[in-house]
């Protein structure tokens, strides 16, 4: 039997996001979401802080004992509680900060590239660059490696994701060395490798062999639920930027510097300007707000915070708010295409 | 320049807050309490030399009057451990020797500390080292002055007054009266957590005991993890008791189900309580623990000076990094007079 005049609070941790077909609740603390039917995301938002027998009332007593259940299963989920003190519990403020004017980087190269390495990391520790990942679609020889890490040794930056070409030089006896080596290195993978193959160093640092071939940018892109990620921080970012291009720097393998090297814009060469004036441009900044409450379809879905972006590959190319287009989920039937 | 007292590279928080600090615009340099022991090269000339001080292959002069504010995050040594010769057979008193010398090297690296701290005595600190190490006791008598509700304590060395104490309480717990420790034996790390005691443990004991602290284990709702932040207070609600592993005390970690930790709003009196006693210690910043009883009462337990506010900000999403470097800036553009940011 529940006490009908008790108060149940979801733990502040605990966001539902409505959809068009379903909901989820998004659990940023244990960083996983459940689905929820739209029904009880209108319990849990419109009714919040009303008592068991408030919320009935409301429904004009037609729906008890669904609301029973309900809150049994909140409560054997761990997502909420039986509360006393509503007023002590306020709502989680998602308001998303970062110092950083830069927080995250792609560098391509392939074997035309001419960077110069030593430049571009200097300009992006300047922005105050936390994440780097450097795509190597040709073969690269280990000293090459070596040397571009050695020059990112005391900069600010927290992790470096290599992507490399499977060659000879690539074999684990080589690769495990240079994680060791440089703290900051969080993974490699090595693209068009013999075998798919995965392993995770005790630092937690990861080696990854895949067979598919990474040949160029336009196999990123991407939405599927292996990228989705539910945690504060993506989930307060999404709130009112764009996920993937918020706060990003891109320098394609011709050194032209944009928000992402699948897209078409340039903002200068980097062998003539600098990170720092491409990022003075008015228009740089333009697709870092464009977050998922204003791309079509995306709006209506209930991953919107927890999916991954893209402004490259979308549905309509004229239209800059449609929605991405490797995207195979269709939140008004809540079912994924099969590809 | 504002000076970052720290350890070891890869602290989070504090490059977090050094972030913030650029943003503002403010250099600032960080030392760590390992730059002093370890892997760098250093010289101060008394009295009133600078420090010189080699850090990744630059040298750097710490003038105090350069300094206008200092952050005291953290300080720790990793002493050189300079094996030393000792002509001495018997393996057991080398051992203790060995023993008598680290603690000397702690102490000579303790009194140097010291020194470089009271060097910058003039600068705004945010939290001054002197008041880093409280004494629990005097903190229950002062937040019982404060107005605060603190947990019936006793220590005694008498078994019969301690099972007395059970029978009035019914359950018991029991802690350090000082800091708790690590004492690391063979491959494993003890820690000196909280414990409950039961009446088969007091039955084992001796008459006469080694000093000991008891207290009435309370019967908790959630958690209150507060941080007080030069006036402002943060806190956090730790849902300990849906889980038995932790039950007794949250720092026993599940890592598989993390206990819920959600924002939390202190009722005002219980604030201006927390106000008080901070006041009256002398406190900047400081980290405390209170319980919410089941039958609705606040319970104090206890503050440490310096805290971890990391654990606090990042599940509430409340950018005390940021806060952090804002009073810092405040207090290098006007020492310690109390102006709002
Ligand atoms: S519809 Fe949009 S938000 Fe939903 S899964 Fe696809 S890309 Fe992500």
């Amino acid at each position: 039997m529940q006490d009908k005049s008790r108060i149940f609070m979801l733990f502040a941790c605990c966001i539902p996001v409505l959809g068009a077909r379903r909901s989820t609740i998004c659990d940023l603390q244990r960083q996983t979401f459940r689905f929820i039917p739209n029904g009880l995301h209108e319990i849990l938002t419109e009714h919040r802080g009303k008592t068991v027998a408030g919320i009935e009332a409301a429904y004009g007593h037609e729906y008890d004992a669904e609301i029973a259940e309900y809150f049994e299963f909140l409560i054997a989920h761990e997502l909420g509680f039986w509360c006393d003190d509503p007023d002590c519990f306020p709502e989680i403020d998602l308001t998303w900060k970062a110092p950083e004017r830069i927080t995250n980087a792609i560098l391509d190269v392939d074997a035309e590239s001419r960077h110069d390495f030593d430049k571009i990391l200097r300009e992006l520790d300047d922005l105050g660059c936390k994440a780097l990942q450097i795509r190597f679609y040709d073969a690269v020889g280990l000293a090459e490696l070596e040397r571009v890490l050695e020059l990112a040794r005391y900069g600010r930056l927290r992790s470096i994701d290599l992507l490399v070409r499977y060659s000879e030089e690539m074999a684990e006896v080589d690769l495990e060395p240079l994680l060791r080596k440089h703290g900051r290195l969080s993974s490699i993978v090595v693209h068009s490798a013999p075998e798919d193959r995965l392993k995770r160093l005790p630092s937690g640092a990861l080696l990854s062999y895949r067979t598919k071939s990474v040949d160029s940018p336009h196999c990123c892109g991407e939405v599927h639920p292996r990228y989705f990620v539910t945690n504060i921080g993506c989930f307060s970012e999404a709130q009112k930027h764009n996920t993937c291009l918020n706060k990003k720097i891109s320098v394609d393998t011709r050194g032209e510097i944009k928000n992402c090297p699948s897209l078409a814009r340039s903002f200068g060469n980097i062998r003539t300007t600098s990170l720092h004036n491409a990022l003075a441009h008015r228009d740089f900044r333009e697709l870092w707000s464009i977050n998922k409450d204003r791309i079509d379809v995306c709006r209506d879905c209930e991953f919107r915070y927890v999916c991954t972006d893209c402004r490259a590959y979308i549905a309509e190319p004229q239209n800059l708010y449609s929605k991405p287009s490797k995207c195979t989920y269709d939140p008004y039937t809540a079912a994924w295409r099969s590809a | 320049m504002i000076l970052v007292l720290s350890q070891s590279s890869h602290e989070l928080t504090t490059e977090e807050v050094m972030d913030w600090l650029e943003d503002l615009g403010l250099p600032c340099l960080r030392l760590n309490g390992e730059d002093l022991d370890a892997d760098s090269s250093w010289s101060a000339r008394v009295p009133g030399g600078d420090f010189e001080i080699t850090l990744d292959g630059r040298t750097l002069k710490l003038a105090a009057g350069d300094i206008q504010a200092v952050w005291f995050r953290r300080w720790a040594h990793g002493r050189r451990d300079q094996p030393v010769e000792l002509i001495l057979d018997d393996s057991r008193e080398r051992q203790e020797a060995q023993r008598e010398i680290s603690s000397h090297l702690d102490q000579e690296m303790a009194r140097l500390s010291g020194y470089l701290f009271s060097q910058l005595h003039d600068a705004a600190w945010l939290s001054r080292p002197s008041i880093t190490r409280l004494n629990k006791l005097e903190v229950l008598e002062e937040a019982a002055r404060a107005g605060l509700e603190v947990p019936a304590t006793l220590i005694t060395t008498r078994k019969k007054h301690l099972e007395e104490f059970m029978r009035t309480h019914g359950g018991i717990i029991t802690k350090s009266i000082g800091e708790s420790r690590a004492l690391h034996l063979g491959d494993y790390f003890h820690t000196m957590l909280t414990a409950e005691i039961g009446t088969d443990l007091i039955a084992q004991l001796p008459e006469d005991l080694f000093p000991s602290l008891f207290q009435e284990k309370l019967d908790k709702r959630y958690e209150i993890r507060a941080f007080y932040l030069a006036g402002e207070l943060y806190s956090m609600a730790i849902f300990s008791q849906i889980d038995d592993q932790t039950r007794v005390d949250f720092r026993h970690y599940n890592n598989v189900k993390p206990n819920r930790v959600v924002p939390f709003k202190l009722p005002a009196d219980i604030a201006d309580r927390i106000s008080r006693l901070m006041g009256a210690l002398e406190l900047e910043t400081g980290s405390l623990d209170l319980v919410k009883t089941t039958d609705g009462r606040y319970v104090f337990l206890e503050v440490n000076p310096v805290g971890q506010f990391g654990m606090v900000s990042k599940p509430c999403n409340y950018h005390l990094e940021q806060r952090v470097a804002e009073i810092l800036a405040r207090k290098a553009r006007h020492g310690n007079s109390p102006q709002p940011v």
